[in-house]
């Protein structure tokens, strides 16, 4: 009953549904409809560029909370254009007038966003549920780091570049989602979710140990920094524009892969394999394929994280990466990539705003309420979300439809 | 052979404390087809209540000394209390709301319970670990080169009680057979008069006591509780369970003596950093192979 309350408060302060109407008005012209459907992809470039002219400093971390909850109602009016260009306006414009400290904040939002929309292929689309997401971040950061770094332990320190080792971490990232595929392809479910756990732990427990390839435990330092353009990408803040160029490219990418054919094969074969398969779709070529593209983007995101930090260790890429990126996925929506934004910026942003608050009222004294309680505020919020939207904040329009008819689609009474 | 017997019995040893765990994955995915991830956290609450109680004892009496059955008896109830009203706790309020709901979403909700119980356990502790106080001699027998202690005869003797009791639990109360019939077929259960929530409780519950009992035991033999016990066990405990098959308590019980032993063992061939390894390779094995689990029954289609 409270549940229900809650839940009905929520939908009836929701600011997206007056949003809403206004872009459908819009979307039914059709010069308005292209707009809004691919507006957004100009709209982020250009405002990377504005991004350069801006007053100094404001309240950043004050403004976050509220801007976050803003741009909730932006990302959920499907209004496109708008809300994205705010967001694009906000994400490029805001890193510009904080301090190092905030600035790689942001670069974690940006790299967990980049993760989330590799994940939302495998997850979202497929419907395949992977918890060993952190290979494929963990096999990019690694090459990167061993191939560059002068004094890798493998002895391949062969300096190339960061624009050619990202193509070719893509790849190997690609393959190792081949090569993790193939022998879960018959597994569904939670079965699935917990091989792919022992596939991440096991990667992880590989560098750890193998110490002559990797050098084990103490990691692998003085990775250099990215040049552009003759120019050496040296903080969280230009790398952040790479991760944010990526995301745009990979938000891009499985949006129009999403409605391809191979979209559409992924969803018939998340809705029911068996009749999938049954209707003549590949099964093994499409999930491999989900498993390959969402991999790829992952090795994409462990390349640059490489980059940013100057030093990687075995200790990393441990569960708590693969966890937090399928949280966000699925606390921002399944299969919407302005939802894994989102969950990106609450997940890893918020527990990051809290660190600075604490609670001084009446009897209540608590310093450092963010930095000391943040993760229980997380596990909390995690909960919360959950039971009040289980299709999470901003779910896809065709998974919020689904949920609506009810849920037969699973076979409730497999023994 | 003395070596492969020492090891066989280390093997026994750990894999008791994965079967007392994995029956509270393989009850509860019984009657909710769910992981309850954050269960390995109620193996490290009792842990730490068992730390607490044994500590107060130790302070503020002599009973330790003087009677050290009744207080590791006292701690190991108190262990179990803390996890069963935990247990019923994260049912009522995270996961009996989402039982219709997509599938994914009661997983999230058990990572954030998993999650806020060991970041309120490090706030607690301070991020330390809480050394046992010392009930037991740190002693054991030693036949021919082999060596056993004394606090490992316990808990080779208490998980094999636990399990003892809780397959009578399961197969010859009224209860047990609720439990069943539940994980059988929900609706089909609650038309023949079965309180399907307060069974789906009695299941939580049943798993969390084994799940604290584990935790003082283990917590003893280990003689430390910290924040993040809980996890390493947890994830072992549920290989062991979809290694016997998940669902099936007999299995449940047989994959965690198994995998307690195939760990030890391989320490053997491949060293002990890994363990780990083994114990996943070995369960990617399995469910290609056999995805019906080692000991379960054979079913066309698994969910």
């Amino acid at each position: 009953m409270p549940t229900d309350a809650l839940r009905s408060l929520a939908t009836g302060l929701d600011p997206g549904r007056y949003w809403q109407r206004g872009a459908e008005a819009l979307q039914r012209t059709p010069t308005g409809a292209f707009i809004v459907r691919y507006g957004h992809y100009v709209a982020l470039p250009l405002f990377a560029v504005a991004g350069g002219l801006g007053p100094s400093y404001f309240g950043i971390r004050m403004t976050f909370a509220i801007l976050v909850l803003v741009m909730y109602a932006l990302l959920r009016s499907r209004s496109g254009l708008f809300g994205l260009a705010l967001l694009a306006a906000m994400l490029v414009y805001l890193p510009r007038q904080m301090d190092v400290f905030e600035r790689g904040i942001m670069f974690d939002i940006a790299l967990y966003a980049l993760l989330g929309i590799g994940l939302n292929v495998v997850v979202g689309y497929a419907g395949l549920l992977d918890l060993g997401y952190v290979a494929f971040f963990a096999s990019g950061a690694y090459l990167y780091a061993l191939i560059s770094a002068p004094e890798a332990g493998g002895g391949f320190a062969i300096g190339t570049s960061f624009w050619i080792v990202l193509p070719m971490a893509m790849v190997l990232a690609a393959l190792m989602g081949i090569l993790l595929g193939l022998p879960v392809l018959r597994l569904r479910g939670d079965y699935l979710a917990i091989v792919t756990l022992g596939f991440g732990e096991i990667i992880r427990i590989m560098i750890n140990n193998e110490d002559g390839l990797t050098n084990g435990p103490i990691g692998v330092f003085s990775i250099p920094k990215p040049h552009f353009g003759g120019t050496e990408l040296s903080g969280p803040f230009e790398l952040y524009f790479v991760v944010l160029a990526g995301c745009f490219l990979a938000a891009f990418a499985s949006e129009r892969i999403r409605d391809s054919r191979v979209g559409r094969a992924w969803e018939a074969i998340r809705e029911d394999e068996d009749v999938a398969s049954a209707m003549g779709v590949n099964t093994t070529a499409y999930k491999l394929m989900a498993f390959a593209i969402g991999a790829a983007m992952g090795g994409a995101g462990g390349v640059v994280y490489s980059a940013k930090q100057s030093a990687v260790f075995p200790s990393d890429f441990n569960l708590d990466v693969s966890v937090n990126v399928l949280a966000l996925v699925i606390i921002g929506g399944m299969g919407n990539v302005r939802g894994v934004i989102l969950g990106a910026m609450l997940l890893i942003g918020l527990p990051e705003v809290l660190r600075d608050f604490s609670i001084d009222f009446a009897f209540i004294h608590l310093d450092n309420l963010g930095a000391d309680y943040r993760l229980v505020i997380f596990g909390a919020a995690l909960v919360a979300v959950m039971v009040l939207r289980p299709e999470g904040l901003l779910p896809s329009r065709r998974r919020a439809a689904e949920l609506e008819r009810g849920l037969d689609l699973e076979p409730t009474t497999v023994t | 052979m003395q070596e492969w017997i020492q090891l066989l019995i280390d093997g026994v040893t750990i894999g008791g404390v994965y079967a007392v765990i994995a029956l509270g994955y393989t009850l509860v995915y019984g009657v909710l087809r769910m992981i309850n991830f954050a269960h390995g956290e109620l193996f490290m609450m009792g842990a730490f209540t068992g730390y607490y109680t044994l500590t107060g004892f130790e302070n503020h009496s002599n009973l330790n000394d003087s009677v050290p059955v009744f207080t590791i008896a006292v701690a190991i109830l108190m262990g179990m209390v803390v996890a069963v009203v935990l247990a019923l706790l994260m049912e009522r309020v995270a996961y009996r709301p989402l039982r219709n709901a997509p599938r994914l979403a009661p997983l999230i909700s058990a990572i954030g319970v998993s999650i806020l119980l060991r970041n309120i356990m490090l706030r607690v502790t301070n991020a330390e670990g809480k050394v046992y106080p010392q009930v037991f001699p740190r002693t054991g027998v030693d036949i021919g080169e082999i060596r056993l202690l004394y606090v490992q005869i316990l808990l080779l003797a208490l998980s094999g009680l636990f399990l003892a009791l809780l397959y009578l639990f399961i197969q010859r109360t009224k209860a047990g057979m609720a439990i069943r019939a539940v994980a059988e077929d929900r609706n089909t259960a609650s038309l023949m008069g079965i309180n399907v929530d307060r069974t789906i409780m009695t299941t939580f519950a049943a798993g969390a006591a084994l799940a604290g009992a584990a935790g003082v035991v283990y917590g003893m033999f280990v003689t430390t509780a910290t924040s993040g016990m809980g996890f390493i066990p947890g994830i072992k405990a549920f290989t062991a369970a979809v290694l016997g098959g998940i669902g099936s308590v007999p299995g449940a019980m047989a994959g965690g003596y198994f995998l307690g032993i195939s760990e030890a063992l391989s320490t053997k061939f491949f060293g002990a950093q890994y363990k780990d390894v083994v114990a996943f390779v070995l369960l990617v094995a399995v469910l290609i192979f056999r995805p019906w689990g080692l000991f379960g029954k054979r079913e066309d289609r698994r969910a």
